[in-house]
């Protein structure tokens, strides 16, 4: 019989191979030398396949050389560990590396890849489900110490790869299961406001002591639990707010990958743009507004907790969980870059080191001796390839706050920056605390504040305004509402 | 637009049985369309052979042009096609579809020749979905597939798609 499939010439093999699923690539090159080979020489296969079920990627991703085949077998060997009969807690990396890939390679709009994260990591809230939130979004140290019947936590990998899984699907995750952890929040703070982790050997930002700023996933998502906890107390006590559809810390993935901000717009990176001066490049898109969310505990509560145990903690042993309240602030900054170098041996190769000065503003009181101030700092690629953000608040001609922090999801990512705040003497009696900060529009109201110290008189406190800045970040009130 | 509607032309198949079809039912093909445009005017006259497809294949993919005679055309990008984004099959072509193996085969050889993209299209997501969550066996069973594998082959192979069983 002339007509079966492997009589049939080799592009329709191919029309009909391209329409298969994945895994099913292995099944029939497995059945018979004719379609084995048929596959292995079809260099465009796996692309076909690969596009048809998850995005291209774009430009914006700085992905190159993708190697399709390469990655359709890793799409198969995640999927298939995250929805097989058992749980491999040591299968994270694999899994982080892979997602951390589909962000990096996501399209700005509909993008297929967020889709299936999405239903890979499926909150049904019901116990019959298998729940790969809890499985694989919960191992980081912050998780297992807050375990009611703790189990030896994982090896250090594994649990990094937990806290960037989490700190990329980005919302905080509060409550896993019931009745399996303790509260996460005291055990997030005990993390963030522990001085210890405030260093000159993790450059005092939320980084590995490898000296190159090296991400420290666990202190991103003590990070993000913490300001997120706050974000939420913050909305709570503010009963009836009207909240815009906006939000950056909501939608699981959402935000997390490179050119995510401009959603879609593609701007070349490297373009000259309106507001720069000649010669100033602005990549990583820091001209505009930007929301600032910064916590800090009472200085007495601060020292209390770091300097007046009782016993002696090795240097290794977390402090103790902490339940308390914080103060939080809302700062409306306004930055544009200034003067570009060229990266340093340190810094990865691929961008300049774009300097950035600007203006920041209290959204809550004017009177605050903190409210306003300007803003000067940097931003430059890590040898890992992250975005790294440096700044420091300036008072009256006085350098008096300093920051460090990763804009998680990448280059122009709508996700913007988690990182630490710290005094700009690295004094180690602190203060210091949690901050992040994301882009609200690329807009500069008045150009003349870069010029003069001046207060402001035209900023009014509008607590519409303040609501609606939050309601730009987390969507609790209506999590809350629905619940 | 109705005059030519309703003009007919007539195709031969290879095994000379005539089949007469509205010119623009026909020109869902490609080829045929290319042919009426090559021959103008006498086309409508003479009958035109189609020399790699008999009879009932052809009146089965005419029965397909007919139906979808009116659906707009392909775009010109061909990546840009939804229909390629997909592998849905509506549900009249999934019955229409309902053939046997060889004719479902001969249906994908004659679209492929007769170049009716859509079509072609729709046979092969069919042949995927018959593909789609077996194992080699099963799909060796599906299509009459004989496995001429040695072991040391097999054992290769194993190894090299150890990515689709890693669990």
């Amino acid at each position: 019989m002339a007509n079966t499939l492997i009589c049939l010439p080799p592009e329709i093999v191919h029309n009909i191979l391209k329409y298969v699923d994945p895994i099913d690539l292995a099944r029939v090159s497995a059945t018979c030398r004719v379609l084995r080979r048929s596959i292995a020489l079809d260099r465009l296969l796996c692309k076909e396949v690969w596009c048809l079920h998850l995005d291209e990627p774009t430009p914006a991703s700085g992905i190159k050389d993708f190697d399709f085949e390469h990655e359709l077998h890793e799409f198969v060997r995640v999927q298939g560990i995250l929805t097989n009969d058992k749980i491999s807690v040591s299968r994270l990396p694999t899994i982080s590396t892979f997602t951390s890939k589909l962000l990096q390679t996501a399209s700005p709009k509909d993008s297929k890849n967020m889709k299936i994260m999405r239903t890979w990591f499926d909150d049904k809230r019901d116990k019959d489900h298998r729940d790969n939130i809890e499985a694989f979004l919960c191992q980081s140290t912050t998780y297992t110490r807050a375990l009611l019947h703790p189990t030896p936590p994982p090896s250090l990998s594994t649990r990094q790869a937990s806290a960037k899984l989490h700190v990329h699907y980005g919302t905080p995750i509060f409550h896993p299961r019931r009745g399996k952890f303790a509260e996460i929040y005291p055990y997030a703070v005990s993390m963030v406001y522990d001085l210890r982790n405030y260093k000159e050997e993790t450059l005092w930002g939320p980084y590995l002591a490898d000296g190159q700023a090296g991400v420290d996933w666990e202190k991103m998502e003590a990070v993000m639990l913490v300001l997120g906890w706050n974000l939420r107390v913050f909305t709570e006590q503010r009963e009836g707010g009207v909240f815009g559809p906006r939000s950056v810390w909501r939608e699981p993935w959402v935000g997390a990958s490179p050119g995510s901000y401009e959603g879609g717009k593609a701007q070349v990176p490297g373009k000259v743009e309106s507001g720069l001066g000649a010669g100033v490049v602005d990549p990583y898109g820091i001209e505009g507004t930007w929301m600032r969310v910064v916590c800090f505990l009472d200085f007495h509560d601060l020292f209390a907790y770091n300097f007046t145990s009782e016993d002696e903690l090795p240097s290794s042993s977390p402090r103790p969980p902490l339940n308390t309240t914080e103060a939080i602030r809302l700062i409306s900054m306004e930055l544009r870059a200034v003067r570009t170098e060229a990266p340093g041996p340190d810094d990865g190769q691929e961008l300049p080191v774009v300097y950035f000065e600007g203006t920041a503003k209290s959204m809550h009181t004017q009177w605050d001796p903190n409210a306003n101030s300007r803003v000067r700092g940097s931003v430059r690629l890590t040898k890992e390839g992250e975005v790294r953000w440096q700044s420091v608040s300036v008072y009256g001609g006085e350098e008096r706050w300093a920051s460090e922090g990763i804009q998680v999801g990448g280059l122009r990512s709508s996700r913007g920056v988690l990182g630490h705040w710290f005094d700009k003497d690295h004094d180690v009696h602190g203060p210091a605390g949690p901050t992040a900060f994301w882009k609200v529009n690329d807009h500069l109201n008045d150009g003349a504040d870069f010029d003069s110290e001046e207060e402001d008189d035209d900023w009014t406190e509008d607590p519409e305004e303040v609501l609606e800045a939050i309601a730009s970040i987390v969507g609790f009130h209506a999590d809350l509402g629905s619940s | 637009m109705a005059a030519s509607e309703s003009t007919r032309i007539t195709l031969v198949s290879n095994d000379g049985a005539e089949v007469h079809v509205e010119r623009n039912v026909a020109e869902r093909s490609m080829l045929i369309k290319n042919m009426m445009e090559d021959l103008g005017e006498a086309a409508m006259t003479q009958s035109v052979p189609i020399p790699n497809v008999n009879e009932s294949v052809l009146k089965k993919v005419i029965e397909w042009c007919e139906h979808h005679k009116n659906d707009p055309p392909a775009a010109a990008d061909d990546d840009s096609d939804s229909r390629k984004k997909t592998t849905d099959i509506e549900e009249w072509d999934q019955k229409f579809m309902q053939v046997d193996q060889e004719m479902l085969f001969e249906i994908i050889l004659a679209s492929n020749y007769l170049d009716i993209k859509p079509l072609l299209d729709v046979g092969c997501k069919t042949v995927a979905n018959m593909i789609k969550g077996k194992s080699p066996e099963e799909i060796r069973k599906t299509f009459n597939i004989t496995n001429d594998f040695t072991p040391e082959e097999e054992e290769q192979i194993r190894r090299e798609n150890e990515w689709a069983e890693d669990r």
